[in-house]
């Protein structure tokens, strides 16, 4: 009987001592998402590992939808008009939509063309010249740019605060109402990292469940031969950074990588974007420049502008004559992931009436 | 047989149990070490209200002056004991007083060896968002290249062609030949040793007039600002690593 009673207290010491050894872990990683529901990381078949792995950032139902309401949410900027899907919209693969160039605070406009946003985590490095080197950090860009959301990170702060939904979300999400710069960032990135284009017809026709016409076909072929060793399967981009010959605009002179890495040999490059989407991204380069993949296509074959830095694979350009373009559209046209585009999941949670979405 | 089991769960636990109580039973002693750090032009105390002359005779006032230190090291030169305070980041600011006193919990015994970095490492310039010290709201990140400003110093002067002859000097950079990160090393006038019952007291002084001529001179009608990284950064860095003295050791 002895025996039992100790094993009793002995039992309730342990548990004592492994729930504080627990305690501590999870105090030793307060900022880690504290979230009840667990998500599993997207990674479609055939991607490589994403370089974002959530590690220090754990992936919850709770950090996502906290994430999802900042992205959506026009308080994070000066005047209450811009939020990040302003300038990201859903329908446009989360670029601005039919605007080179995006509005920003006091009728500001933006001097390079929105990105879209998707397969953000097997990126390291974001913005068109690499200059941002964490999924993380990247916010603090157009949240604190006078010409896009023109916000400081503590007056945002200090409006969230206000708001019951976002203390009560804030908790959910990280354990205490506690909202810090580095948990709006860390949730930001739960929503932006889980952004995965994966399902456009192209990747149907991989699995077997689509076919292509034969104009795609041909395309495919064609995009093989051509485009393929800087906009590489699955990603469709090397995530290099390049001179394609676009010339210098001498109103923005924007000299992209260099920049960044103030080496003469990074002037004029700029990350190769992804081939995914965009149909539905346009307009086109880092200025947007071109309004559609024709102008894009054609660009190319005889509009290459060559300096010191041109990309050594366009020596020569790329043609294409009338019925090769027809063919390569066609295919790029597959690459647009309409369940992306469409997925309640990643729309604003005030619209209401979602199912009316412009679908232009 | 009944008793057997809960016999063995017993024992495993206690076995279990002591393994986790020696650990905690015998905690290191520890004595608290300050660092206090105080800011100086040439060998005038620093105040924002008053102007200054730099080594090549240019005028200038300051506004603000601020610098990370972290990777903090206390070592015995003679023992070989060593002390390296993981993750510990601080964010010194001429403008916040309580940011230049900090207290260190230390393992007592006798050191002989301060080290510092200036500036923050390589990895947190890479890890995504962080909170206190380096949270980004001190100011001391930049948004559109990533990485931290290590050092920075605001002012004007009368030499500088900038607009409101403000000069600006926003030095950092992690990257290779653009690294601005600096090892500070002191050995220590005298001993210092800490246990449970006393304090030790560093105090250490850092001349701002370093950043415009030490091995580099800079003279401010030449470069009244400097807020990328680079090769000018890298110069600035490499006036301002000799900025710290150490002005007294002491217990308190």
């Amino acid at each position: 009987m002895k025996t039992i009673r100790i094993t009793i207290v002995a039992m309730l010491l342990f548990v004592f001592l492994f729930s504080q050894i627990v305690q501590s872990f999870s105090s030793a990683t307060s900022n880690n998402g504290k979230g009840n529901t667990p998500l599993q990381q997207e990674i479609p078949d055939g991607f490589p590992m994403p370089h974002y792995k959530f590690e220090q950032n754990k992936l919850t139902q709770e950090g996502f939808d906290l994430g999802r309401k900042l992205f959506y949410d026009g308080r994070l900027s000066k005047d209450g008009n811009f939020s990040c899907g302003s300038c990201h919209q859903q329908f446009a693969a989360f670029s601005t939509y039919d605007h080179s160039f995006s509005h920003g605070f006091n009728n500001s406009s933006t001097q390079r063309n929105a990105i879209a946003l998707f397969n953000l985590a097997w990126q390291k490095e974001f913005h068109h010249d690499g200059g941002i080197n964490h999924l993380e950090v990247q916010p603090l860009a157009p949240l604190t740019s006078p010409n896009e959301m023109a916000e400081t990170m503590n007056t945002i702060i200090q409006k969230l605060k206000k708001e019951k939904d976002y203390r009560k979300m804030f908790k959910s999400s990280f354990g205490d109402e506690k909202i810090t710069g580095q948990r709006i960032l860390k949730a930001l990135a739960q929503f932006t990292g889980s952004i995965v284009s994966a399902d456009s017809k192209y990747d149907r026709m991989k699995k077997g469940i689509a076919t292509f016409t034969p104009y795609e076909e041909r395309g495919y072929l064609l995009y093989k031969t051509n485009c393929a060793s800087c906009h590489p399967e699955p990603l469709f981009t090397d995530l290099s950074y390049r001179n394609i010959g676009l010339s210098l605009d001498t109103f923005l002179n924007d000299f992209g990588r260099m920049k960044i890495t103030g080496k003469s040999e990074d002037s004029l490059k700029f990350k190769v974007p992804s081939l995914r989407n965009i149909a539905v991204s346009a307009p086109f380069m880092h200025d947007g420049r071109y309004q559609s993949i024709k102008a894009c296509v054609e660009h190319y074959g005889n509009k290459i502008n060559k300096s010191t830095t041109l990309d050594s694979l366009l020596q020569n350009g790329i043609r294409f004559n009338r019925a090769q373009t027809v063919d390569l559209i066609a295919f790029l046209r597959t690459l647009t992931d309409s369940t992306l585009l469409k997925s309640y999941r990643f729309s604003d949670p005030e619209n209401k009436s979602f199912n009316n979405i412009d679908k232009h | 047989m009944k008793l057997r089991l809960p016999l063995l769960l017993f024992s495993l636990l206690t076995l279990l149990l002591f393994s986790f109580s020696n650990s905690k039973v015998k905690p290191t002693e520890k004595g608290t070490l300050v660092l206090q750090f105080q800011h100086l032009v040439k060998d005038k105390y620093l105040s924002f209200d008053s102007a200054y002359k730099n080594s090549i005779g240019e005028d200038f006032t300051v506004s603000k002056f601020k610098y990370y230190i972290s990777n903090i090291e206390l070592s015995n030169s003679n023992t070989g004991k060593k002390h390296f305070l993981q993750d510990s980041y601080f964010l010194i600011d001429e403008e916040v007083v309580a940011s230049k006193t900090i207290s260190l919990e230390i393992p007592s015994g006798d050191y002989t060896t301060l080290r510092f970095l200036l500036g923050v490492d390589s990895i947190k310039n890479m890890s995504g968002a962080q909170a206190d010290a380096l949270d980004p709201i001190n100011g001391m990140f930049w948004t559109w290249n990533s990485g931290y400003i290590m050092a920075k110093l605001e002012g004007s002067s009368s030499y500088s062609k900038s607009v409101h002859n403000k000069i600006e000097y926003h030095i950092g950079g992690f990257k290779k030949e653009d690294n601005t990160l600096k090892t500070i090393q002191f050995s220590l006038p005298q001993v210092v040793k800490l246990d449970e019952t006393k304090k030790a007291l560093i105090t250490l002084e850092a001349d701002i007039a370093t950043w415009f001529s030490n091995k580099y001179e800079l003279p401010i009608s030449q470069y009244p600002a400097c807020t990328i990284p680079g090769k000018l950064a890298v110069q600035f860095a490499e006036n301002y690593k000799d900025m710290f003295r150490i002005k007294s050791v002491g217990t308190n």
